[in-house]
């Protein structure tokens, strides 16, 4: 039978060296005598090393300082104490929610490495156990549950790790923000191939229960799935997709098992275990959440590399930039390494010629892509300047002004351009604004994001969306332009994306503009002078005033906001009793409405177009933006004052009217 | 033993060299002794912490420059070859063989 203190009296018959040996004579006596003979403000202190150099110095025995300090908390752990199946289950389950939380940009100290099986691999290797193991016999908890089954597990979790780190760190995520890459000198089995653990994970009998199988299967799948790229073998890499969800419902199916609470599965995580790495980082004990979220965070995982394997098959630039920005507006829970998959499958761009990427691009905004390649025969755009583009506002104003000056160079040289159409001339006219019209839709996320983020606070608000709105006129500016070049293809996607986009941000102008109207003549008395609201502003949006603009020819367009026109609109609105905000959300709400009808009628549904199968979410966006237009429109000038409210997880961008108790 | 004689001179003369700190908690700390003051709070650099006992980490862990207040000690070690030689040094000096 089972007796931990025969297993613990095994851990302990274990003589320990005293770190630095034996040649060590106890000087205790003298210190306690010099402190005697010391005057009170004496010091010995060895040449060169200063008083201030002291300061810096970590105090032993600090709480706050000393990470090291034993808490007293954590049970003694012998990794060899023998353990029932379903004790094996719970830490399974309990080292993926820890998994989980590392991937949800916490630190490896403060998660995976609490799993203290980790840091002692090798005491559980079979081939290496002590022999007095072997005499201890208890049938309901075979020691090779702990040095088969767990073994296997931890390998392949410690290679999950590994293969997600490598992937983050060559990812564009900023380590020690997105993610947290310190390892703290405790290794991932980086050295160790992933076949060997995907080898072991598969050689553990099946005569264990069901639960581990299905749990030691998981994480195969898993393992898998994170070493095979989905642009190597798309078809094979939905088939592990579709297994991974399959063992993931059948784990989820599962009654759920607690630990006793004297059993020793509680001894197998130490929380406090950062305490003993070498970290400077302070411990901070993560807050578990509860194994349905973690299902739940693992299933969103998995959804979104079933997502990628769709994206695999489709090769429109603009479709894989709606996907991204969709995952980024909608409020569902995001896991790094599924960013990074997204990424990877950009860096894949690379795979093509760069021509057939300029093509792309310039196809998927206007339609036609043929005089691109003077551009590119001019080296002018480079593949990996676009393979950035996603949030860079500078970088869109490079391309263009690149663009800018090659179509000016190119129309004012002694090229003969007689024999060009009047549509060639305009397409060359043209295509300097498409970057353009993608630095404006980078600004506009910019501003937008900060709602979602909650950085503005009241003084800045009514500036924000004074601000968007201007931008999103520009943008409009454009889109009649390319929506006129277009307009003998209607039935192309290009076209259905900018008649689509054309309309939304008319939308969404509307309601900046009526929320500015709304701010402005609700905020009469400015807590803030100006001089101290221009310099919050020269600073919150310091990418718009930056001075990085002045190295270019062109100068560039949209930035920086002109405040001068915003403190003449300022005043204008305060004066003006004519223009109601809430008739203009009424106006925003019933073009949204029409949008959303034309697409369920199936008469010229412009809601698809680039988004092709993620339509669906489209709609789910224009719903909630309608929805908001509803619940601000309520607002009557005269009527009593009612609080808006800014919550990023009930509403998208614009606040809602908080509502009376009833 | 020589070293006690003069306390603080001894202790100048452990100075650089590795002490072994046993704390209140059980922690065992290895560093070079740079300095301490009447209340000796004991200054060490290069320092690594130990634990002994199943589980813990026998390589010990890194920590750099610490201070060790003197409620916290429990034992300080100084290593015994080193003591020897200042002893012998000291010696040396007092008899006059070294100027």
């Amino acid at each position: 039978m089972y007796n931990p203190s025969v297993m613990d009296a095994l851990a302990m018959d274990v003589d320990y060296d005293i770190p630095g040996g034996d040649d060590f004579q106890d000087v205790t006596a003298l210190f306690a005598k010099a402190n005697a003979a010391m005057d009170p403000e004496e010091m010995v202190m060895m040449e060169g090393f200063s008083l201030q150099d002291a300061m810096s110095a970590l105090e032993i025995g600090e709480p706050r300082l000393d990470t090291g300090m034993s808490t007293g908390r954590q049970r003694p752990f012998n990794p060899l104490t023998p353990l029932l199946p379903e004790e094996l289950c719970w830490i399974m389950d309990r080292s993926m929610a820890y998994e989980m939380e590392w991937h949800s940009s916490n630190q490896l100290a403060h998660t995976v490495y609490t799993l203290l099986y980790i840091h002692h691999l090798q005491e559980i290797d079979p081939d290496m156990l002590p022999y007095a193991y072997l005499l201890v016999k208890d049938p309901n908890r075979p020691l090779e549950l702990i040095t088969i089954v767990l073994r296997a597990w931890v390998c392949g979790l410690l290679k999950c790790c590994d293969r997600v780190w490598r992937k983050l760190s060559k990812s564009e995520l900023n380590d020690t923000e997105d993610w947290q890459p310190d390892k703290c000198e405790i290794s991932l089995s980086e050295g160790w191939p992933t076949k060997a653990a995907i080898a072991r994970l598969a050689d553990v009998p099946s005569q264990w229960r069901e639960a581990l199988t299905v749990r030691l299967r998981f994480r195969l799948y898993l393992l898998q799935l994170i070493e095979n790229d989905v642009h190597d073998n798309s078809s094979q890499f939905r088939e592990l997709v579709h297994e991974a969800q399959r063992h993931l419902s059948t784990i989820r199916s599962y009654p759920t098992f607690e630990p006793t609470e004297d059993s020793p599965a509680h001894a197998t995580f130490d929380p406090y275990i950062a305490r003993r790495l070498n970290t400077f980082m302070p411990v901070r004990v993560v807050q578990l959440p509860t194994r349905e979220e973690t299902w739940a965070k693992l299933e969103n995982w998995l959804d979104g590399l079933e997502e990628l394997t769709r994206l695999a098959e489709i090769t429109d630039v603009a479709t894989w930039d709606i996907v991204g920005n969709l995952r980024n507006t909608l409020p569902t829970p995001t896991l790094r390494p599924g960013f990074a998959g997204f990424h990877d499958y950009f860096v894949s761009l690379n795979r093509f010629p760069s021509s057939w990427l300029v093509d792309r691009f310039f196809l998927e905004t206007i339609g036609e892509g043929r005089y691109n390649h003077i551009y590119v025969a001019n080296g002018s755009i480079h593949p990996a300047g676009v393979d950035t583009f996603v949030k860079e506002v500078l970088q869109w104003h490079i391309i263009y002004d690149m663009l800018h000056i090659s179509t000016m160079e190119y129309l004012n040289t002694d090229t003969d351009t007689s024999d060009l159409s009047h549509r060639d001339l305009t397409l060359l006219l043209l295509t300097p604004c498409v970057p353009l019209y993608y630095r404006y839709s980078c600004m506009r996320d910019v501003i937008l994001s900060g709602f979602q983020l909650e950085l503005y606070s009241e003084n800045e608000k009514d500036f924000a969306y004074w601000y968007i709105a201007k931008i999103i006129e520009g943008q409009l500016e454009l889109l009649d332009r390319f929506v006129d070049f277009q307009a003998g293809s209607q039935d192309s996607e290009t076209y259905q994306e900018m008649f689509f986009q054309r309309i939304f941000l008319t939308a969404l102008q509307i309601m900046c503009e009526a929320m500015f109207l709304l701010l402005v003549r609700s905020n009469k008395s400015r807590s803030q002078p100006w001089s101290q609201m221009r310099q919050n502003l020269m600073r919150r949006y310091k990418w718009a005033f930056s001075e990085n603009y002045e190295d270019y020819a062109t100068p560039p367009v949209g930035n920086p906001p002109d405040l001068r026109r915003y403190l003449i609109e300022m005043g204008k609105v305060m004066d003006d009793n004519w223009n109601s905000a809430s008739e203009a959300f009424s106006m925003a709400k019933s073009i949204l409405s029409g949008l959303i009808e034309s697409e369920s009628a199936k008469a010229n549904g412009c809601v698809g177009g680039w988004a092709r199968d993620w339509k669906g979410e489209r709609l789910k966006i224009l719903d909630i933006l309608a929805e908001t237009c509803e619940n601000l429109a309520k607002l009557k000038r005269k009527s009593k004052e009612r609080k808006l409210i800014w919550d990023p997880t009930k509403s998208l961008w614009f606040p809602l009217v908080e509502k009376y108790e009833e | 033993m020589p070293l006690a004689s003069d306390p603080i001179r001894a202790l100048h003369s452990l100075l650089r060299s590795t002490l072994r700190i046993t704390v209140t908690d059980g922690r065992i700390f290895l560093g070079a002794f740079v300095g301490t003051d009447k209340p000796m709070n004991i200054l060490l650099t290069e320092t690594e912490e130990f634990r002994l006992g199943p589980g813990e980490n026998p390589n010990g862990r890194f920590v750099g420059q610490v201070m060790i207040p003197w409620k916290m000690i429990t034992k300080i070690e100084a290593q015994e070859s080193v003591v020897q030689t200042r002893n012998q040094l000291d010696r040396d000096v007092r008899a006059g063989y070294i100027m």
